[in-house]
């Protein structure tokens, strides 16, 4: 089958029946209220896919471009670009698109040696795996983290050891899981759900339970996800442009005695190694190279965002405002030069497939979580009373419409499309879907603390400290 | 939690596993055996971590050890144990000897003296025996008596000078190097 269409999206959905729970038991996740927006907006990716840009043929058949295995430089500029058309359709506030773990899937085919130094049949699993994901274009999400009870305490030893999810027995059809993940977003309406190592294993007994990496359907029996409450209102699109389209769900997995059959377990019982099955399978750079670019075409979402917040209400000649414009198209070119850097320097790794540079793109991931902040906070402050003089859709027309054509009107726009317009700003830094952006960057790599932290340990910063040494006449 | 209507779930419904021609074969974590166990609950009890050194037909030697106990005041005695299969264990039951404690700048020679050799380690010319610089204390010893400890040797030394300074110590918990603050003034770098 291949790339698949958005009807064969749907399809796929009304298939499963996952356990979802949102204010009650969801009978039917496609009919429900909370999905519809984001499933049509899934469905509608899959339907670019007819695009040449997006799908590589491959013996015949098209897949997405998303697991075309990169040979050379050109080749991550063919991701590259699959990976911009996505992130444009949302201004990269969809986070979960399958292209972002395909990116690792693909890395993980390639790095059979990786899995067979724990085990030749983990390298198995995983190429059969890959192979069926890829020749039915599944959606996959993932999840990491552990529940977050104590912190002050190993991801083992939160709740008493009895929340974090873990291998509670195994026999000869596979392994079974009890335990919680904090947070899978995408669950409800994805296919698959790759269940990743926890970061920070230790070597020895103890962290040997929690020490696994498996994939499962997102209604595998025993599976409960638990969703948050929806941030968008059911609204029409033009009211909530963000939110009634691209709101993606966060749930919590509740593993209860889940049984995972071996062919869908790709490491086990190597607590050490765990830690290491993104970076050093390449997995790290292709997902960089994906999320860059979804976060550099978000950044371009912003400054177009706020050029024409700016021109409609006539502030656009205002140095301030030109100052905080042209920081943001900084920001851009930013993200597009690491993207060309990572593409320029990358070289074929250990397993054959041309890598992307891990430099920019780390520099990049250490970067936008913050950075991000700002963006939302100069639509706040370009908007100002504009971004509540919201009336709503219905009320721009009939009766109100002239009153609302003339008091709410731009310098160069009626009314109605201002509000339109300055609704997308609503969205995109007051409301709760724009509350739920940001953290969701903040965060969206890991803790950026440690994430800073592990950044300076692995700096070389002896030929910073040269140019110093050589000032002060000092040698080394 | 149970779901009603729905007993067709499983590995039936089961895409993925439904298309395999070949099954994977079980890999079960191993059942850990008594020994890993042992060591692992051993590992409970945090320690120091010491190298015992010595020379022997001219060359200088060390094991990295955690096993260091404070035995007697008069005589002054210590006691190290030390693995009967350790290429150095003949070599240093009957010979002078020196135990130095080491401070938590110093993992990289534990590891030197602990089957990863490195150049890290800087020699001190002792009375009796070599000793190992930058460390928080040192005893050289005489040897007092060795008795029998299973796979391990149970050296005890007279002890017959010693110097020690403050500083945080190296320590070792759980199987892993740790530092161990001694006070609130932050850690001192050892020189
Ligand atoms: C909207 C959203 C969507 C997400 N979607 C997914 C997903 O689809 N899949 C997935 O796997 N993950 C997802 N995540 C999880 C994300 O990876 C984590 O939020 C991130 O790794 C941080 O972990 P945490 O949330 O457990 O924070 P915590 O570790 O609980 O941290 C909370 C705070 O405490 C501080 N803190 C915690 N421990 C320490 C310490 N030892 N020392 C000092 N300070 C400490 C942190 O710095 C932070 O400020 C999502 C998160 C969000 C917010």
């Amino acid at each position: 089958m291949a790339v698949r269409s958005g009807g064969d999206y749907r399809e796929s959905l009304a298939a499963m029946s996952p356990l979802v729970y949102l204010d009650g038991r969801v009978e039917s996740v496609p009919d429900h209220p909370a999905f519809t927006g984001i499933i049509d907006s899934y469905a509608d990716l899959y339907d670019m896919q007819g695009d040449d840009r997006l799908a590589f043929e491959e013996d015949g058949s098209r897949y997405a471009m998303s697991f075309l295995v990169p040979r050379t430089q050109d080749d991550l500029v063919r991701r590259r670009t699959a990976a911009r058309l996505w992130a444009e359709y949302s201004g990269g506030m969809l986070g979960r698109t399958g292209d972002f773990l395909n990116a690792a899937l693909t890395a993980f085919s390639q790095a059979g040696s990786w899995f067979a130094d724990a085990d030749a049949q983990f390298e198995k699993n995983m190429a059969a795996y890959v192979t069926w994901v890829r020749e039915n274009d599944i959606l996959l999400t993932s999840t990491v983290g552990s529940p977050q009870a104590n912190r002050s305490v190993s991801a083992a030893e939160q709740g008493g050891g009895e929340t974090t999810l873990r291998v509670v027995s195994q026999d000869s059809d596979g392994i079974v899981v009890s335990g919680a993940r904090m947070v899978a977003t995408n669950a409800p309406i994805a296919n698959e759900i790759l269940v990743m190592p926890q970061t920070v294993l230790r070597p020895g007994l103890d962290d040997m339970p929690y020490s696994f990496a498996f994939a499962v359907p997102a209604d595998i029996e025993g599976l409960t996800l638990i969703c948050r409450r929806p941030l968008r209102h059911g609204n029409s699109v033009v009211d909530e442009p963000l939110a009634a389209r691209f709101e993606e769900i966060d749930a919590v997995c509740v593993f209860t005695q889940v049984r995972v059959p071996w062919d869908r377990v790709f490491l086990l019982g190597h607590p050490a190694k765990s830690n290491g099955m993104l970076t050093q399978t390449g997995a790290t750079a292709l997902m960089a190279h994906q999320s860059v670019t979804r976060t550099t075409v978000k950044t371009e979402f912003y400054a177009g965002l706020l050029s024409e917040m700016a021109e409609a209400i006539g502030i656009d000649r205002y140095d301030h405002v030109r100052d905080d414009l042209a920081q943001a198209l900084v920001a851009v070119q930013m993200g597009k030069s690491a993207l060309r850097a990572a593409e320029a320097d990358g070289a074929v790794n250990e397993y054959g497939f041309f890598q992307p540079d891990m430099a920019p793109l780390a520099a990049v991931r250490n970067w936008f979580p913050r950075y991000f902040q700002t963006l939302p906070e100069k639509v706040r402050k370009f908007g100002a009373s504009g971004l509540t003089a919201l009336p709503y859709e219905s009320d721009t027309r009939g009766e109100l419409e002239a009153d609302i054509d003339r008091y709410l009107q731009g310098r160069n726009v009626p009314g109605h499309e201002r509000v339109h317009l300055f609704n997308l700003g609503f969205d995109a830094a007051v409301s709760s879907f724009a509350g739920r952006q940001a953290l969701y960057e903040y965060y969206f790599h890991g803790d950026p603390l440690p994430m800073s932290a592990a950044y300076l340990t692995a700096a070389d910063t002896s030929a910073h400290r040269q140019i110093v040494a050589k000032i002060l006449g000092r040698g080394r | 939690m149970s779901r009603a209507g729905d007993d067709d779930r499983g590995a039936v419904r089961d895409g993925f596993v439904a298309q395999l021609s070949e099954r994977a074969d079980p890999r079960p974590l191993p059942v850990p055996s008594e020994r890993e166990r042992l060591r692992t609950a051993f590992s409970r009890f945090p320690t120091g971590v010491c190298v015992v050194t010595f020379e022997a037909d001219g060359v200088k030697r060390g094991i990295t050890v955690n096993s260091f106990t404070s035995v007697s005041f008069d005589p002054a005695l210590l006691l190290v144990s030390i693995q009967r299969s350790a290429s150095s264990h003949d070599l240093v039951i009957d010979r002078p000897f020196a135990v130095n404690v080491l401070g938590s700048s110093q993992e990289r020679v534990a590891w030197s003296f602990a089957g990863r050799p490195n150049d890290v380690p800087v020699w001190v010319e002792g009375e009796r025996a070599p000793r190992l610089a930058g460390v928080l204390a040192w005893f050289e010893c005489t040897p007092w008596a060795a008795y029998d400890g299973g796979d391990h040797t149970l050296v005890l030394g007279e002890i017959q000078s010693f110097r020690s300074r403050r500083g945080d110590p190296l320590g070792f918990n759980g199987a892993r190097f740790t530092e161990i603050s001694e006070t609130v003034l932050g850690r001192e770098h050892l020189v």
